[in-house]
């Protein structure tokens, strides 16, 4: 057993090393164009330009922390108030579901107009943070298995203390859960937010690399990024499995989140944004704030009546290339997974990459995709089309090994082969998996395509935001930015609903 | 005319893990004639349920022969003529009972028997049921399922891993009672693995006790109350005099085990 994990180690070593080797191989004979600088080169800027590049790695860093630990910190508040009134749970998962969906580049020229300009990256790190932490750690208070919960209620203990000394401590792994999704997600966040005006960061760096032409600057500045996430997420899976030894996590059934008449949820559903757009018209009405800060809903009304055109066509494009992008993204996935899971020793060499997929800001990589494909709407399709592949590929793997109890010794005993196992019994298994991918990927696709929209000013909805934001035409922004937020919500709502009308019929 | 039944001899096997090895089997010997049905019964972690994945080939012995009806059990595991129920039902859940209990046939690639199908979901009792999916029915219901299954292909040879284990007592002793009029009808030679004294009298023609860890045989017991046995046999005197015999040959060996095992 010892030398089979001997083996796989060596095999994952094999791979980084083989991947390591490709890459040089292509960066030092141009192979895909003079875009790619061979790893060495890489190193060599790592050490050269060690100076500006840890500048600007202690303020990305700085800022990735101080949000994320803000959108933590709200994440948590939010999450205990599920706690002590579960029956809040459902609206409360919904409205950070539905703040997840909303992308948060398109909100940067909104947060651009408001005093919030200089923390622009800080905001953007909260909000990645705060939508994963709500979820995971409402789920974690509710982990409490119910005869435990029976004892504090037998007893008759306050809610204060069923919080402390119950539902807390069991929510531990959760909790830990919750800190690791956030590193990436609050790194992803600032460098994004630098996107928008920051003087220094390494968002900056890589933007300012990619106009001029320094491509292992541009590199350097994306691996260091990826190394601040991979040294944050390790050390937010110890603080995981510490929390799972000492809490325990295994075997333990939570109660479900109590559930919502429909006509209720419908009626919030309709009140929640209702109330939002009357407040936000009062604001501006009884603030007087001038029109070339924020304008009022009846202004961005009447820019999107203006010219429904310009919006409908760009949200067309953005929607064709994340559409295109995911669907192109999501088979690779699926295609390299089904390989992988084919080939032993291929999933071994492969092994250390679905470790490190989630790991990885995925936003470092529109500017890296910018400098080879150029200033393009290839650019935006490649960025959607990487964008899907990693989950999909790293959901893929394991939904395909995810098969039920028993049921390979069947196909085992009447002597089905590979392939036949691959088509009745691995692939139907991942069916789940990938629809968690997919929904996963539908926001996500969304986000980066208009972010790399922005970024190169070509395309949909990302190029009309920064074309109406030079032009000062700040209801015109604004209404790009909802457009923006209503379509990334419904690509998130219709791949939900297809997750959870699959789950029905996956359920065993 | 090749051989019948299944014929294990001289089965050595060993599970080596990262730190521990484990001697399961040691010169372990079984046959069951063709026709016939033997209740393999032994205390937990004995290795009896070795035995039967040995017997259906999805394990490998380390030493010693298996011959199934005369062949290798992947052999007639390919050809249909074997089959398993397995203790958790290992059903696919996207599928409905009826193509769970078509998929033998997909297996085998050979054409589904519609009116076969049906038959048996009519004989296990689950008319009305043909189009639910797992995740719709109880546990009982599911075994049930999983019984179809192995049966679907009318194998001569038919092995089954505690079927009913993970089963409430009520629930399970109605299932072995219509398990025996489900076998009665088929006639396959039938190897039991149980845990449960009177689940193996009641349906065996023989049972046959291991001992603990390494397993080999320790006892054979003849049943001698004909098949199609009624309920009301569990409360014979002669019964309950095997029964007992039984249990006092499991406890034996199993020292913390102070009283018989209730079913």
């Amino acid at each position: 057993m010892s030398t089979r994990l001997g083996a796989r180690l060596g095999l994952g070593v094999l791979g980084v090393l083989l991947l390591l080797a490709l890459w040089q191989l292509v960066g030092v004979t141009d192979l895909l164009g003079r875009s790619i600088p061979p790893p060495t080169e890489v190193a060599g800027t790592l050490v050269d330009r060690a100076d500006l590049l840890g500048r600007a790695a202690s303020a990305t860093g700085l800022r990735a922390l101080v949000g994320g630990l803000i959108g933590l910190a709200i994440g948590l508040a939010v999450a205990a108030i599920t706690a002590f009134l579960p029956s809040t749970t459902s609206v409360v998962v919904r409205t950070a579901v539905l703040v997840n969906a909303i992308p948060i580049v398109a909100i940067g020229p909104v947060l651009m107009s408001l005093p919030t300009r200089p923390v622009i990256p800080e905001v953007f790190a909260a909000l990645s943070v705060l939508f994963s932490t709500v979820v995971v750690a409402s789920d974690g208070f509710r982990s409490a298995a119910s005869s435990s919960r029976d004892v504090f209620r037998l007893h008759g203990a306050s809610a204060g203390v069923r919080f402390l000394r119950l539902q807390l401590p069991s929510a531990a792994p959760a909790l830990a859960d919750a800190l690791r999704l956030a590193v990436p997600a609050a790194l992803l966040g600032a460098v994004l937010g630098e996107w928008f005006g920051a003087d220094r960061g390494l968002g900056v760096v890589m933007v300012s690399s990619m106009r001029n032409i320094q491509y292992a600057q541009l590199w350097a500045a994306a691996v260091v990024c990826v190394v601040i996430s991979l040294a944050g997420y390790a050390i937010a899976t110890a603080l995981e499995r510490l929390a799972s030894r000492r809490f325990g996590r295994e075997g333990v059934a939570g109660a479900e989140a109590p559930r919502m008449r429909r006509a209720t949820g419908v009626l919030l559903g309709i009140a929640v944004p209702v109330a939002l757009i009357v407040l936000w018209q009062l604001w501006i009405s009884l603030g007087q704030v001038p029109l070339i800060v924020a304008p009022s809903p009846l202004a961005v009304l009447g820019a999107l009546a203006a010219g429904p055109g310009d919006y409908l066509a760009a949200a067309g494009i953005t929607l064709a290339i994340a559409a295109g992008g995911v669907a192109i993204g999501g088979l690779i996935g699926l295609l390299l997974a089904v390989v992988v899971s084919l080939v032993p020793w291929l999933s071994a060499m492969l092994s250390p990459l679905s470790l490190l997929i989630p790991t990885v800001p995925i936003v470092v990589f529109i500017p890296i995709v910018g400098s080879v494909f150029g200033y393009g709407p290839v650019t935006v399709v490649v960025s959607c089309v990487l964008m899907a592949f990693f989950p999909v590929y790293v959901l893929a793997l394991s939904g395909l090994r995810a098969r039920p109890a028993g049921s390979d010794d069947v196909f085992r005993l009447h002597g089905a082969g590979r392939l036949t196992v691959l088509a009745r019994l691995a692939l139907p298994a991942s069916v789940p998996s990938l629809l968690l991918a997919l929904r996963l990927a539908a926001a996500n696709a969304i986000l980066i395509g208009i972010s790399a929209e922005w970024l190169m000013g070509q395309g949909g909805l990302g190029r009309l935001l920064s074309e109406r934001r030079v032009a000062l035409d700040t209801p015109g922004s604004w209404a790009a930015v909802a457009v923006a937020v209503a379509l990334s919500v419904a690509a998130y709502a219709g791949a939900s609903r297809l997750e959870r009308s699959a789950a029905r019929r996956w359920r065993s | 005319m090749a051989p019948t039944g299944i014929a294990l001899s001289g089965i050595r096997k060993r599970f080596v893990s990262r730190s521990t090895q484990v001697q399961a089997l040691d010169d372990f010997s079984l046959e069951v004639s063709g026709g016939e049905f033997v209740a393999l019964l032994g205390p937990s972690g004995c290795g009896k349920s070795t035995v039967l994945r040995i017997a259906a080939g999805l394990e490998r012995a380390d030493e010693g022969s298996v011959a199934v009806d005369g062949t290798k059990p992947q052999r007639l595991g390919r050809d249909g003529g074997l089959a398993v129920a397995f203790q958790d039902n290992a059903l696919l859940p996207w599928l409905s009972v009826r193509d769970n209990i078509a998929l033998p046939y997909r297996l085998t690639r050979r054409r589904v028997e519609p009116e076969r199908i049906e038959a048996l979901i009519e004989l296990v009792g689950l008319s009305g049921f043909a189009r639910a999916r797992p995740g719709e029915l109880s546990g009982g219901m599911r075994q049930r399922v999983s019984i179809a299954r192995s049966l679907v292909l009318r194998p001569r040879v038919l092995l089954l891993d505690e079927p009913f284990g993970a089963l409430d007592a009520v629930t399970r002793h109605r299932l072995n009672v219509e398990l025996a009029r489900i076998l009665d009808a088929e006639r396959s030679t039938t190897l039991l693995v149980t845990h449960s004294v009177e689940e193996a009298l009641f349906l065996a023609d023989r049972v046959v006790v291991m001992t603990g860890r390494p397993g080999r045989v320790k006892l054979t017991m003849p049943v001698p109350f004909p098949r199609q046995r009624e309920r009301s046999i569990l409360a014979d005197p002669g019964f309950l005099r095997l029964a007992a015999e039984l249990t006092a040959a499991l406890d034996e060996d199993d020292p913390t085990a102070a009283a018989g095992e209730p079913a």
